[in-house]
């Protein structure tokens, strides 16, 4: 919910409103795995097995995304909003 | 086989952070459960990690092409939480329907904003705003 919220009531720029976000993200997700590893439910090998294949993933996504319009990148958010409303509504 | 299925989801999910911002965790997880047989607590605790992990390399990649905020990031990365525990409160006040359609409504609200938006018209190619 940061992007929409950013572009949407902030006044951000898509581009600048994702490359914030990604790193709110950092932080939201690290206290989660500070909380959930001190009830031992954090299986760090695997979570480091997927991790160089995602980061290569965001490195190759945040080039494409400097190479689409902006707009594209709303439509694309506003796609998987749609989605995600469907999962909770059926 | 499920390593490689795996590592192709990891991929996609890392890209998708990339062009759309978020973690990536909307895909680790079922990936996770469905590859390394985890259970659903697990599963969502262990995509954490990598999503700190594709947090940190997105905002650093985004950063060189000037379109971090870093004062910003760390506002709402320090006030998210917050309202995450708020809402974890309101949650248990609710019936779990009710938090399911009010979900769906806010992310439809967003959805049409960000439709509207992108049906607008071109933008201009780059966002030349001034730092803050």
């Amino acid at each position: 919910m940061i992007v929409p919220l950013l572009i949407l009531w902030l006044g951000y720029g898509e581009r600048e409103a994702t490359g914030t976000s990604l790193g709110a993200i950092v932080l939201i997700a690290a206290f989660g795995v500070a909380a959930h590893a001190a009830y031992g439910n954090v299986d760090f090998e695997k979570g480091l097995l997927i991790a160089p294949t995602a980061v290569a993933g965001v490195v190759a996504g945040t080039a494409l995304q400097q190479r689409v319009s902006q707009r594209w990148v709303s439509a694309v958010f506003a796609l998987l909003l749609v989605c995600s409303a469907a999962v909770l509504v059926f | 086989m499920d390593v490689v299925g795996l590592l192709a989801v990891a991929f996609v999910a890392g890209m998708l952070g990339g062009v759309v911002g978020v973690g990536g965790g909307v895909l680790f997880v079922p990936a996770l459960i469905v590859f390394m047989e985890l259970g659903q607590l697990e599963a969502e605790a262990t995509s954490l990690v990598a999503v700190v992990a594709v947090g940190a390399v997105g905002a650093w990649r985004q950063h060189g092409y000037g379109n971090f905020r870093p004062r910003d990031a760390l506002v709402l990365g320090l006030l998210a939480p917050v309202g995450v525990a708020i809402g974890a409160v309101a949650a248990n006040e609710m019936p779990e329907r009710a938090l399911e359609l009010l979900f769906a409504a806010l992310s439809l609200y967003f959805a049409f904003g960000l439709a509207r938006r992108a049906a607008r018209g071109p933008d201009s190619p780059s966002p030349a705003q001034p730092r803050r």
